[in-house]
């Protein structure tokens, strides 16, 4: 699956307003497709862009674990999550499927957004 | 007789198969880390007031503190080898917040690499909680940071601000699961 079709299933922003969206996804457990499509993925918006189930998302998790995983992926791009003061974390956990949690970060002195979806192994919290 | 030979090559063709395998890997993790040293201490002599280097720097040093000890090397070199790795581990995160205060990451993996100290050498604990609790003050909502300050208590006994931590943790962790083991370890504590 291409980053734009996964943003497009997470955001109601169209994906035409995110610039230099890259990023990764792909089916979670083969075997399973229901559990559907985890990955990560990164761009710029000129206007914060709207997660869909928006009201859902709140604050909390391993807040510098999901950081450091999108400074590893994103290199450069992902610095300014770094600077915490300017920094927002909100996460969602899909109802019934606790290994589905959705993830969207940014910095607010950058228009730059992050997001992930997948299980909770890659870091505690 | 023959059956048996036979039996006895495959197991020894799968067996240096495996060695082989392990050699590569050992060999691949240090081009890796040496490879990667080269372009953070190019990229910090390019650029010295770049905070993000340094705390790259500081994770790779910081790494090795958690991997097994190598086993070509002896007690004695491994730990001349954590020690230096902490030490530079050490400089590059005071050096990234230094640069960058806000740099919550940079006191996270500090204190960490702190109470990761040697087996058996003494910790500094109040420099340790100093920096949990300076990274707290920058992302209050981080579960872990506040889960592992609850286990840093604990192990100096220090038994009412761990609960504290530790019922934190529990308020801001993502699944119920693991917020049932936390629950778990809180119950072994109050005990």
């Amino acid at each position: 699956m291409s980053p734009a079709q996964f943003a497009a299933l997470y955001f109601e922003t169209p994906v035409p307003l995110m610039r230099k969206l890259e990023g990764t996804a792909y089916l979670g457990v083969p075997s399973r497709p229901q559990f559907g499509y985890v990955g990560y993925i990164a761009f710029e918006c000129d206007q914060e862009p709207v997660l869909r189930d928006a009201q859902q998302f709140k604050s909390g998790g391993h807040i510098i674990g999901l950081t450091d995983s999108f400074v590893t992926r994103f290199d450069a791009f992902a610095y300014s999550l770094l600077h915490a003061r300017d920094t927002t974390c909100l996460r969602y956990i899909e109802p019934g499927n606790e290994s589905s949690i959705r993830w969207f970060m940014h910095n607010k002195k950058t228009n730059k957004y992050f997001f992930r979806r997948g299980s909770n192994d890659m870091f505690p919290g | 007789m023959p059956n048996a030979t036979s039996a006895t090559r495959t197991i020894m063709f799968l067996a240096s198969l495996l060695v082989a395998a392990a050699f590569c890997w050992l060999i691949y993790l240090s081009v890796n880390g040496i490879l990667f040293q080269h372009f953070a201490n190019k990229a910090i002599s390019d650029n010295p007031n770049a905070p993000e280097m340094y705390y790259l720097r500081g994770c790779n040093h910081e790494s090795f503190l958690n991997t097994y000890q190598n086993p070509f090397k002896s007690d004695e070199q491994h730990h001349e080898d954590w020690d230096r790795e902490e030490k530079l581990a050490l400089a590059d995160f005071s050096k990234a917040v230094e640069l960058a205060p806000d740099y919550a990451c940079a006191y996270y993996h500090r204190g960490r690499c702190q109470w990761w100290h040697q087996p058996g050498a003494p910790h500094d604990n109040e420099s340790i909680i100093a920096d949990y609790k300076k990274a707290l003050s920058l992302v209050p909502d981080d579960s872990q940071l506040h889960l592992e300050l609850g286990r840093f208590y604990a192990t100096i006994n220090r038994k009412a601000e761990a609960i504290v931590e530790y019922q934190k943790a529990i308020e801001l962790v993502v699944d119920e699961d693991r917020g049932n083991r936390v629950q778990r370890e809180l119950q072994e504590l109050q005990k």
